[in-house]
């Protein structure tokens, strides 16, 4: 399942495909060799990809990764916010945003079988639109935002039945 | 010496003035509004004093409020940087009456600079060029006449018009009467009148201003000049000391005439004389600022001297203290201004957190902020975030030093002018020293971003998600970061 990041009009799909000797990924199905000599979560940042040196930084805010590479500012924003939830303080149980916006419309209705990955909701904020997707498997257990309706930074807008455990 | 300092200001020029009071040994005390709290300048300064306005900026604008926090704390003099309170005669006439000094000219100086009309009509005295207009005064014959002795190529424009309309560039005499009589009937069919005036039209005119620095009694010296041509909404973005280029016999002239101007006016501390120049090396006075200006360091990188701490030690009455024949100016010095802004859309300034902030390394450039890591940028202040300045022994070798500088430099949380900033300074006709106000105008399709290429576009997605920890999960079999780095370190 790739991670969808959106740089603006482009779409990048990010897939893991193998961890022997550095990792192995593909981006838009272009094979990528991957090593990482300085990963701070937030602060510099090496890689090698194919052999070229990226060094720079990185900040991670919200759904937003702002990215200094090379001497060129890059600001990608993570589309499939469902792998995002554990870092805003999210559960699995809830899903809430990441930044103020607004409901453009909604995708699912309560009581509905889920999927992970599956789109539940679209907000728009900062003028782009995403896709709020299923983080994982579930059943919607309420729908706490109406469409059009606005909505702060940290509310919740779905929340799914509580796994068995 | 002064004992304490009160600095009227925030932001990048507090904290410069702070870092001088300290090597002088006065006490500094710092204002800050709530959204400044956790600001730089506030931690720097001896003494910080929360101040409240019915908004952020209005804190900082208010007069009488300052002063009595000057006296509460017991500061001996006021500097006021520049913008707020810096060009305000009540303020520096209240101060004097409060017996507290101001660190800037005198009441009578600044509102004589700060009169357009006044202080254009002062420079002529002083022999100053001043670019002139002639109005039409009814007399079409006499009105030819007079806009011919002002030299070509002119502008003829309406007194009532805008947007273009009855505006005339004339080149020579040939054509004056002519296109004078078109412009004044286009101005009555437009604007229902038919006055006109005209004045030298400057194509392609540069921004150039002299550091002065004056004691008050008519002596004065100057500190060369700095070219301020690259501006955008009206707002100089790079400024350069030398300007480039610029004929040794011409830059004298300009010097002279500023400081003409100066001991003329008897004036008092620092001040910048600002001049508009043709490319034919005619040169006209503009206006004089009277305070420190934002662009001051590069005139410091050059001189090796502390402007501010020049301004403290003539507000205390121990004179310029230096001697213009012992100026020599070394090398170039470049700076750029880092804003908060999105040049891809018409330089709208942008809102956020300064999430991560990277200095150049000090031995590339100077960095002059007010910044710390976890600021809020509002809308309530100024979109300047920081001021890179390089110097070196040339200016091609400052300019390399400036992109090494930016590229190491890194504020992200929010948009930034960086990458424009370094496409300037990277652009030919910048190289080669051919800067005009419309520089950036003129060379806008160059200066847009190129396309992202492709690699770089990739790598910046493998980094952002190996910040996921879903995905640093499934990468390294553990989400941790410190955990993560034993394993791919090599």
């Amino acid at each position: 399942m790739p991670e969808i990041l959106r740089h603006g009009d482009h779409i990048l799909a990010v897939e893991l495909t193998g961890r022997r000797n550095g990792l192995q990924m593909r981006i838009n199905d272009v094979p990528a060799m991957v090593s990482v000599d300085a990963d701070g979560e937030n602060g510099p940042i090496r890689l090698a990809v194919n052999g070229v040196v990226y060094a720079g930084w990185r900040y991670r805010q919200g759904g937003e990764c702002f990215l200094r590479l090379n001497g060129k500012t890059l600001r990608l924003r993570q589309e499939a916010l469902g792998g995002n939830a554990e870092d805003e303080g999210g559960d699995r149980d809830s899903i809430s945003a990441v930044m103020p916006g607004m409901v453009v419309s909604i995708a699912c209705s309560e009581g509905q079988e889920l999927l992970k990955g599956q789109t539940i909701i679209t907000i728009e904020s900062m003028k782009m639109q995403t896709a709020i997707i299923a983080p994982r498997n579930g059943i919607v257990d309420c729908i706490h935002v109406a469409e059009q309706a606005v909505f702060e930074k940290g509310a919740v807008l779905v929340s799914l039945r509580p796994e068995a455990t | 010496m002064f004992n304490t300092v009160l600095i009227a200001n925030r932001g990048e020029i507090a904290c410069r003035i702070i870092r001088t009071a300290q090597r002088l040994g006065i006490k500094s005390i710092a204002l800050y509004c709530h959204e400044d709290r956790l600001a730089r300048h506030v931690a720097m300064a001896d003494i910080a004093v929360e101040i409240d306005g019915p908004s952020p900026a209005a804190a900082y604008l208010d007069a009488a409020g300052l002063i009595s926090i000057a006296q509460k704390y017991g500061a001996d003099c006021i500097h006021p940087g520049y913008g707020f309170l810096s060009e305000n005669a009540d303020f520096a006439e209240a101060c004097q009456q409060a017996g507290i000094a101001f660190i800037g000219p005198d009441a009578a100086a600044i509102r004589l600079m700060g009169d357009k009309v006044r202080s254009r009509e002062f420079a002529i005295a002083c022999g100053v060029p001043v670019s002139r207009a002639v109005s039409h005064d009814g007399d079409m014959h006499n009105f030819v006449a007079e806009a011919g002795k002002l030299g070509f190529p002119l502008l003829i424009k309406a007194s009532a018009g805008g947007g273009g309309k009855g505006m005339s560039i004339v080149r020579d005499a040939g054509e004056l009467a002519a296109r004078a009589g078109i412009a004044a009937s286009e101005a009555q069919r437009y604007f229902g009148s038919g006055r006109i005036y005209a004045e030298r039209y400057i194509e392609r005119p540069r921004h150039i201003e002299v550091q002065v620095f004056g004691d008050g009694e008519g002596n004065a010296i100057h500190l060369g000049e700095r070219e301020c041509s690259i501006q955008r909404r009206f707002q100089k973005i790079v400024e350069e000391a030398p300007a480039a280029n610029l004929e040794e016999g011409l830059r004298q002239r300009i010097c002279a005439a500023a400081v003409d101007l100066v001991k003329a006016a008897r004036y008092r501390n620092a001040g910048t004389v600002e001049f508009i120049l043709s490319p034919g090396g005619d040169f006209f006075f503009l206006e004089m600022n009277t305070r420190l200006q934002v662009e001051h360091p590069v005139t410091e990188m050059i001189y090796g001297l502390d402007l501010v701490e020049l301004q403290f030690r003539i507000a205390a009455g121990q004179g310029i203290g230096i001697r213009q024949q012992d100026l020599r100016p070394t090398g170039h010095a470049i700076e750029v201004r880092i804003c908060a802004e999105d040049p891809e859309n018409d330089f709208a300034p942008a809102i956020g957190l300064i999430g991560l902030l990277a200095e150049p390394p000090s031995e590339l450039a100077r960095f002059d902020s007010g910044l710390s890591q976890g600021q809020a940028i509002t809308p309530a202040f100024d979109s300047m975030l920081a001021k890179l300045i390089a110097h070196d022994n040339s200016r091609a070798a400052t300019i390399d030093k400036l992109l090494q500088a930016l590229q190491q430099t890194a504020i992200l949380g929010l948009d930034t002018n960086l990458d424009y900033l370094a496409r300037i300074v990277d652009h030919a006709a910048f190289l080669q020293g051919d800067l005009h106000t419309g520089f950036l105008a003129d060379h806008s399709g160059a200066l847009l971003r190129d396309a992202w290429p492709a690699d770089l576009e990739r790598a910046a997605a493998i980094a952002a998600v190996l910040g996921d920890n879903g995905f640093r999960l499934a990468a390294f079999g553990i989400s941790d970061f410190h955990a993560s780095l034993g394993h791919w370190r090599n």
